[in-house]
């Protein structure tokens, strides 16, 4: 008796899916069979919407590091898979992996959505990791949301290239840390940066989108 | 009371449960001692005749040598190291602590410095070095989202004659949360770096920011 | 007990001074408890407190717990406990004569019904007799509360293994005392 090919491809089917378990040797290996099957859960949901997976696996091992009890790292996981998904959403179906990651860390200390659809409208064409890492970071270091969101979006409008944000971010967090309120740390260092940057005059891009209320 | 099957066993717990009676100078005496240390830490590391940050950097310096890179390497590491030095204090008791201000003022605090490495093949990676100074320890490693956290993956060495374990990685650009792992036991933020809080787990690591050119 | 708020600690760990005199005044009772049956005696039971913390003092720049600051004070204060212990035995002291648990012992002693602080005398000194690891495991589960995850923190050993020790403390206890008020 022949195999059709049919039922090969359907036992495989079948045996893809009952391995899906047993795709993430990493977590298998270093989390307790309970856990890993909760992660494992939002891992597939996760791929099956086409949403990068690895950061779910990274929020699983730093759990792991971090002693955590095994329903806060499902819960954790969950969570970043939701952040995930909007995030994507919020900068469109060809935002790039570290762009979705930085997307996700940015929803997670309370930038809002709509921030992250500004960013995308104001510069289309621009890797938006470095400015929305920076963003996080401001944002982490106390500086209002709208703040924060409105001074990247205008150093962005402005050219700002990727090492100008990292060295705001830094200089901020190095006058804060010196005992500087965060909003004149962010003001004193946004006029140094300013200084070096082109006129908005000599800029043709333009966001069509209103700018969020402060 | 748990597990326990008679009389005799909750009557032993209940009496050894009994709080004894406190004596304010016991704690007095803990917190006047205490302080007495830390003002005699202070007074010792002042006392040092050699600028620790000398040392380091020579100590550096050896190591790098020692590993076969470049003196273009070496010339970028001096920027770093020169950028990084901190008084010792402030190495102790991380930045903004009343220690490090006290009486003189602390230099910008800088987390691990992205040297641009112009040997490095790949344009997206960059060479990032770690720096722990933890006199006594056995064992420092570092975790992070770019080792899978895993504590046997990125080891520091010891820079022989001091007290201060380093490495170096290569990164692509992005933000990382890290922390030190100290004798296979102990997580140890990095106190040169700034913090993340963590809304997930509840404790808290450093962060570094990974640029490009 | 409730836990301290995590800023608490973490305040201390900057060097915050008033911070590292409340984790001191909060978790001294427990500690002093602690110590004190380990060691059988009050004096020694606060030196071992007092270094405990001290050497907390000196670590916490340093270093950052996992979240669980209960564990490695007990951890240090556990170690304190058995190297003062380890001392005495070199000295030729291991037999400590006995002393009153508290002020009130000693009145309740002369009360007509002190089957309360004969008993406590008893335990006390059944106690004392323990192994050191039998005991230490006995006084962290059944006096402090402890679960055996953070024990294994504190002691290093698996919960496995402090099972068996909880449960041997117990049987010894239970037979001397019985022994005792056969007597």
């Amino acid at each position: 008796m022949t195999t059709s090919p049919f039922i090969v491809a359907g036992a495989a089917a079948v045996l893809l899916a009952a391995s899906a378990a047993g795709q993430e040797p990493r977590l298998e290996a270093r989390l307790d069979p309970a856990t890993y099957r909760g992660v494992a859960a939002v891992i597939e949901q996760t791929r099956a919407r086409g949403l990068p997976t690895e950061p779910l696996v990274d929020k699983a091992l730093e759990g792991v590091a971090k002693r955590a009890p095994g329903e806060l790292i499902v819960g954790a996981v969950a969570r970043l898979a939701e952040r995930l998904g909007a995030a994507r959403a919020a900068l469109g179906p060809n935002a790039s992996l570290a762009e979705v990651q930085a997307a996700a860390e940015a929803l997670a200390v309370g930038v809002p959505e709509e921030a992250l659809r500004e960013l995308r409208a104001a510069v289309p064409d621009a890797p938006l990791a470095v400015p929305l890492g920076v963003l996080t970071q401001l944002v982490s270091r106390g500086i209002a949301v709208g703040r924060a969101t409105e001074t990247v979006l205008e150093l962005l409008r402005r050219g700002a290239r990727a090492p100008q944000l990292i060295a705001l971010g830094q200089a901020v967090q190095e006058d804060i840390a010196q005992g500087m309120a965060p909003a004149t740390a962010l003001d004193v260092r946004l006029r140094g940066v300013l200084g070096t940057l082109p006129s908005m005059a000599d800029h043709v891009v333009t966001s069509t989108v209103p700018r969020p209320p402060k | 009371m748990r597990e326990l099957t008679d009389d005799l066993m909750e009557k032993v717990t209940r009496e050894l449960s009994a709080l004894p009676p406190v004596r304010e100078e016991a704690i007095e005496r803990i917190l006047e001692l205490a302080a007495q240390r830390r003002a005699a830490a202070r007074g010792e590391q002042a006392a040092r005749s050699e600028p620790p940050e000398h040392g380091a950097w020579r100590a550096r310096q050896r190591w790098w040598a020692g590993a076969g890179l470049a003196a273009a390497l070496a010339a970028l590491l001096w920027v770093g190291v020169a950028r990084r030095a901190v008084p010792p204090e402030a190495r102790l008791a991380g930045p903004g602590s009343p220690i490090g201000t006290a009486g003189e003022a602390a230099p910008p605090v800088r987390g691990p410095v992205a040297v641009a490495d112009p040997v490095a093949a790949d344009d997206a990676l960059r060479a990032v070095q770690f720096v722990l100074d933890a006199p006594g320890v056995r064992a420092v490693a570092v975790v992070g989202g770019f080792n899978d956290w895993d504590p046997t993956a990125t080891r520091l060495e010891r820079v022989p004659g001091t007290t201060v374990w380093t490495t170096t990685v290569l990164l692509p650009p992005g933000r990382y949360t890290y922390a030190f792992i100290v004798d296979d036991s102990t997580w140890v933020l990095d106190p040169r770096a700034p913090r993340a809080e963590d809304p997930d787990y509840g404790v808290q690591s450093s962060v570094l920011l990974v640029g490009w050119e | 007990m409730s836990a301290l708020p995590a800023s608490t600690v973490a305040r201390a760990k900057l060097g915050d001074d008033a911070a590292f005199a409340e984790i001191v005044r909060h978790y001294y009772p427990r500690c002093l408890r602690f110590a004190r049956n380990m060691l059988g005696d009050t004096a020694d039971a606060e030196d071992a407190v007092q270094e405990a913390f001290l050497r907390v003092h000196a670590a916490l720049p340093r270093y950052t717990e996992y979240g669980r600051f209960e564990a490695w004070l007990f951890r240090i204060l556990a170690n304190q406990c058995r190297t003062m212990r380890a001392r005495e035995r070199r000295r030729g002291e291991w037999l400590l004569p006995y002393e009153p648990r508290h002020a009130g012992i000693a009145a309740e002693a002369q009360a007509p019904h002190d089957t309360g602080g004969t008993l406590l005398r008893e335990i006390d000194r059944a106690l004392q007799e323990l192994p050191v690891l039998l005991r230490e495991a006995f006084l962290l589960y059944h006096v402090e509360g402890m679960g055996y995850d953070q024990m294994m923190e504190i002691t290093g050993a698996r919960p496995s293994a402090l099972k068996m020790r909880v449960k041997r403390a117990r049987d010894l206890l239970r037979a001397r005392l019985r022994e005792v008020q056969s007597a």
